[in-house]
């Protein structure tokens, strides 16, 4: 299920990323120059078999595997003290461009370990897989599922198999659209935005197949289904940097959750989700996000005081509090997680 | 030599002994004079000859064997290091007389009794430990230059010492032990007036003249107010400052965009600052005290590894108007600027 034309950028890397790679590899052919490429698995896989395509591009990335591996942490270490040392040889025997792929969070111990190497660098980027929030995922939840074990190159997603295997045989009214999610974090930790696309926009087209039945006939769950899967198709779509359809299936999103909260007569869950779809539009470009924002805290706020006991809520509140400190002292738009800015 | 354990005098002579003498060896015009011997030679016999060495098992299959150990094998040096320490006057001794050999073949080689040898020894600065033992490799430079500063003065040889920025911190007269040697620092150009932000045009005119050196028509390429801007940007630091200039130009599409304009050569003003971030807050809090005093602020010697990685890192940056002072990288001022101190000496 991969994309069938050559792509123009690497799924999940901004075109300036790799262009500067690119253009740096083509550049500079004949001396020694490092870069250090601070990846996530996935986006630097993307990266490499991107730069494959239109290079001699020889290795492969190794050094950042199993970033929480403490034996691989120690390796690495080691290696970087000693490539630091051995810098000379590089630049008498290796005349060409090295590039050191190293795990997202090693960043602060390549500098320290190889000082000299990275000061002489030719430039650094980081690359962070894409995460999908859940609901009122925090900025701590959104990290773990950052650091899911993510599969090595050649190695797929187990979630991904599952949602495949569902999809092709079972009947599509029996669909557990939920399990949509995970196969969906999977597909963009591993760098394969142009699958999490398809899965979510499958998980879409039935949610709307559903949706479309007569409402007498329709179960009640179907219009939360259609909202929430339309919210993992826009973060897909933000994932990706395609704001005009995130932009789509946000205010969508929206329509849907405001039209049950109007139904429903704001039962708790009503509310919730037309506060996680709030915040959704809020990260739109050229959007009142600071309505959308104050709209959400309302509704959490009377939450949390309605249900005190309810931990979820409390949560909400100081999320979005958070969220309304970090817009009122930033006023540029969000951009692709992988912008070097 | 392994650049990342402690360092002493011994094995220090004898590795810059020994690569002199590879590169006498290796040279036609003077390797193959028959009076002439090298030097892994000399250590080889001298080691057989210890009973030291033999006593702490020191297996030698061959001179490649000491080359290679002592560059590779941390258990090796430290080994040697350990035995030889019962002669540190004659490793002093045999090296000197060594470099005086070597010195006298060379004149022989070129025909010339006056001829004068320079020995630059190398990459001094990058010798730094890691994690608990960095105190050790710190102090054991220290020692080298200080308390045997008078063994480093080779005769009839000039000598050039790489050495680490924080070695006359370490060690201040260290040079006058070696005889009056004279301590040079490579600082930064001063784009900046003494101790002050504010930005001095004879510098910014001396990077422009740096670029002019390498490419002439610069201008093409970019306006002299985004030049200047990027030089302000580097602090004075070259290799920022070319690394600088560099980034800019992958995201020139066609040549509409030239001469690039100082908006225009923002984004990689955004992209070095985030490879300098994130700063802990108590590294912070040490930042905001240099960038105040525009002194190092080094209260106790344990906090050297620190003050280190910011020299390394150029997170700090050493200038030299007149006299030496220091500052926070200008990419790092607004972050520095706006940190709160979390105590009133947190580094302390």
């Amino acid at each position: 299920m991969s994309s069938a034309a050559p792509e123009l950028t690497p799924e999940g890397v901004s075109e300036a990323v790799a262009v500067a790679l690119l253009r740096h590899l083509e550049w500079q052919t004949d001396s020694f120059s490092v870069v250090f490429l601070l990846a996530d698995v996935g986006p630097s896989m993307a990266l490499v078999d991107w730069l494959r395509r239109r290079l001699d591009v020889q290795g492969a990335p190794l050094a950042q595997r199993h970033p929480n591996d403490r034996q691989w942490t120690r390796a690495r270490q080691r290696f970087m003290g000693r490539v630091n040392e051995r810098r000379f040889l590089f630049e008498s025997q290796f005349p060409r461009p090295l590039v050191l792929a190293l795990p997202l969070s090693f960043k602060d111990a390549a500098r320290r370990l190889a000082p000299d190497l990275w000061h002489v660098r030719a430039f650094s980027q980081v690359l962070a897989a894409p995460v999908v929030r859940q609901g009122w995922t925090d900025a701590a939840q959104a990290t773990a599922v950052g650091s899911l074990p993510v599969a090595a190159a050649g190695q797929g997603s187990d979630a991904f198999d599952e949602w495949q295997r569902m999809f092709a045989n079972i009947e599509h009214g029996r669909l557990f659209l939920p399990s949509a999610r995970p196969a969906v974090t999977q597909l963009l930790a591993l760098g394969r935005a142009a699958d999490a696309r398809e899965v979510a926009a499958q998980a879409v087209a039935e949610a709307r197949r559903r949706a479309a039945i007569s409402e007498e006939l329709r179960p009640p769950s179907v219009l939360r289904e259609l909202s929430t899967t339309l919210d993992l198709l826009g973060q897909v779509a933000q994932a990706k940097g395609d704001w005009a359809q995130a932009s789509a299936a946000y205010r969508e999103s929206l329509d849907i959750s405001r039209q049950r909260v109007e139904r429903l007569g704001g039962t708790p869950e009503a509310l919730d989700d037309l506060a996680v779809t709030l915040v959704h539009n809020a990260e739109l470009p050229n959007t009142d996000s600071k309505g959308f924002l104050t709209e959400a805290t309302g509704i959490v706020e009377r939450l949390a005081s309605a249900h005190p006991g309810i931990e979820r809520y409390r949560d909400a509140v100081a999320a979005l509090a958070a969220m309304a400190a970090a817009s009122s002292s930033d006023n540029s738009r969000p951009t692709s997680a992988n912008d070097p800015s | 030599m392994l650049l990342t354990k402690p360092i002493e005098i011994t094995d220090f002579l004898i590795s810059i002994a020994g690569s002199l003498s590879d590169r006498i060896a290796a040279d036609p015009r003077f390797g193959n004079q028959p009076a002439y011997r090298g030097y892994w030679e000399r250590l080889a016999h001298f080691i057989q000859t210890k009973v030291e060495f033999k006593e702490i098992g020191l297996k030698i299959e061959g001179i490649a064997d000491i080359k290679a150990s002592l560059k590779n094998d941390p258990d090796f040096k430290q080994r040697i290091q350990q035995a030889a320490r019962g002669h540190v006057a004659q490793i002093v001794r045999d090296a000197h007389e060594f470099f005086a050999d070597a010195v006298k073949a060379l004149r022989s080689g070129a025909g010339d009794p006056h001829l004068k040898v320079v020995l630059i020894v190398d990459s001094i600065e990058r010798i730094r430990g890691v994690g608990d033992e960095a105190m050790k490799v710190y102090d054991s430079v220290r020692n080298l230059f200080f308390a045997h500063a008078e063994h480093l003065r080779i005769p009839m040889l000039h000598m050039v010492y790489t050495v680490p920025p924080y070695l006359s911190i370490l060690a201040a007269g260290a040079g006058a032990l070696m005889g009056g040697a004279t301590v040079r620092r490579l600082v930064s150009t001063h784009i900046f007036k003494d101790r002050s932000r504010e930005v001095d045009e004879q510098g910014l005119a001396l990077m422009r003249r740096v670029i002019a050196k390498r490419h002439l028509a610069w201008a093409q390429i970019f306006s002299g107010e985004a030049l200047d801007r990027l030089a302000v940007s580097s602090g004075g630091d070259l290799r920022e400052y070319f690394r600088l200039i560099r980034q800019c130009l992958p995201a020139v599409r066609d040549d509409t965009q030239l001469p690039l304009s100082s908006a225009a050569v923002a984004h990689v003003e955004t992209a070095a600052r985030a490879e300098m971030l994130p700063i802990p807050a108590d590294h912070l809090d040490w930042l905001k005290q240099i960038s105040a005093s525009h002194d190092t602020c080094l209260q106790t010697d344990d906090k050297l590894p620190l003050l280190a990685h910011f020299l390394d890192n150029r997170l700090v940056l050493n200038y030299c108007n007149g006299s030496d002072w220091y500052d926070v990288h200008p990419l790092l001022r607004t972050v520095v600027d706006a940190h709160v101190l979390s105590s009133p000496r947190a580094d302390a």
